[in-house]
């Protein structure tokens, strides 16, 4: 299974029509899937995946198609002048990393620090995967309270000053809205409910890591916060989420308390923000966080990439917490074997939040 | 009349409101968001947008305006807001509380 470049792989019109299995023996799959490098390794997993009958696992069109380089990574920058949705995106920045503006600088540089972690610890090509030119626009409205991903494209609002800073001023908040495009390339999950919360806490564990790796931290060194410095001196609070200790973040006279539960007897049910995805996503965060502290060391080695791979190949739009914690735990067995200390930290993981692993 | 806005949503997940009285207000205050709510044809909206088929973390808008004995409320997310209501939504926002 040798990587070419703008043509399919072997077995590639077969994959498509769901009849992998017998094209190349499990016991060589195992093989590439523990010792193979970059590619072959990947679509190891993915056959083995597939054979292992994991049901919801997504049979995407170009799964076994290795696109042609594009030369290199694409970042635009634009500023839209404080316009709103119809400007978008704006005028594009000329030398965006080198800006004066700092909305401009922090937009580029965190978009690049995380195409680079994508590409550097999972081989993954921009937020399509396929080298996909990464905008963003900054200077969206005025005294705009928000970051966003709005299906094309990032967007920043300056904040008001008053409760709110800039949005580009946290890195791990950039990562998290460019991981909601890849999140929408892969699983799709649907942003609502609790496949929603899920979404939410995909971009809110990849925007974490990227921080993480950026300072290189130990999952001890790390805050597992979101959002550190999105607030001005005046909140009382330290970000806007806490992946440790959920519902702790802030608590201010003004902007009322976190309102993350860390446990499924705390699951909110509400018909706000979609059903509490900002919510309730702090349940699955935290399971991320115990997998990720058991684990020790790098939390984007093991626990990310357990979650990255299962975000790419084995979830579905619907997918519930009970559901993501049981691909999550097959995606360890398939990566790091059957009972390994990594799959059990994966149980110990959801267990923690109240989630079972049913087999 | 009761202008009532609720935003949740967004990157923060948060939930800040506003409640105006507009008979409270002095005429010059009065005076123009009663003409945005008219602009906006408010009571000619539907009641509920869809969610957007892509995106994320976008604002959600819910709101609800009494006049006499008329009452309808508007839920819609930020991308999907329909242009004629944008400014009401603009000048509502600046006022919001936690």
């Amino acid at each position: 299974m040798e990587e070419t470049h703008g043509r399919s792989v072997a077995g590639q019109s077969q994959a498509r029509q769901g009849t992998v299995r017998g094209i190349v023996p499990p016991h060589m799959l195992k093989h590439l899937a523990e010792s193979g490098n970059g590619r072959s390794r990947d679509l190891a997993i993915r056959m083995l995946m597939r054979i292992e009958k994991i049901r919801g696992m997504r049979l995407a069109l170009g799964e076994f198609y290795v696109a042609a380089p594009t030369g290199g990574k694409c970042i635009r920058v634009y500023d839209v002048k404080h316009g709103s949705d119809g400007d978008l995106p704006g005028e594009l920045v000329a030398n965006p990393s080198k800006s004066r503006d700092p909305a401009v600088k922090e937009a580029y540089r965190g978009a690049e620090a995380t195409y680079k972690f994508f590409r550097q610890l999972y081989d993954r090509n921009s937020i399509d995967d396929k080298g996909m030119c990464i905008d963003s626009s900054v200077h969206f409205e005025t005294d705009y309270d928000n970051a966003g991903w709005d299906g094309k494209q990032m967007i920043y609002g300056d904040g008001d000053g008053v409760y709110f800073n800039r949005f580009t001023i946290a890195i791990d908040v950039i990562a998290h809205e460019l991981a909601h495009g890849v999140t929408e390339y892969e699983a799709a999950l649907e942003y609502h409910d609790q496949p929603g919360a899920l979404n939410e806490s995909m971009s809110d564990v990849f925007g974490s890591l990227v921080k993480q790796w950026k300072a290189k931290e130990t999952v001890d060194a790390a805050d597992w916060l979101i959002g550190e410095g999105l607030f001005t001196k005046k909140v009382k609070g330290k970000a806007l989420r806490s992946m440790s200790a959920p519902g702790t973040a802030y608590d201010d006279p003004a902007l009322g308390k976190d309102p993350q539960p860390a446990h499924m007897r705390d699951f909110v049910k509400t018909r706000e923000d979609e059903g509490g995805v900002h919510i309730n996503s702090g349940i699955p965060n935290h399971a991320f966080y115990l997998t990720a502290m058991e684990l020790g060391g790098h939390a984007w080695e093991r626990a990310g990439k357990i979650w990255y791979i299962t975000l790419r190949d084995a979830l579905k739009a619907k997918a519930s917490f009970a559901t993501a914690a049981k691909r999550t735990w097959q995606v360890a067995g398939v990566l790091y074997g059957e009972g390994s200390e990594e799959q059990e930290a994966v149980k110990k993981g959801w267990a923690g939040v109240g989630v079972k692993i049913r087999k | 009349m009761i202008i009532h806005l609720v935003r949740t949503g967004g990157f923060g997940g948060m939930r800040r409101e506003v409640r105006i009285e507009t008979g409270s207000l002095p005429s010059r205050e009065r005076e123009p968001l009663e003409r945005l709510v008219g602009e906006a044809e408010f009571f000619s909206l539907p009641g509920k947008f869809p969610r957007p088929r892509r995106g994320a973390d976008y604002f959600l808008y819910s709101l609800t305006v009494e006049d006499g004995e008329r009452r309808h409320t508007v839920e819609v997310a930020q991308p999907l807001l329909p242009e004629g209501l944008r400014p009401l939504v603009r000048e509502l926002s600046k006022r919001l509380k936690g």
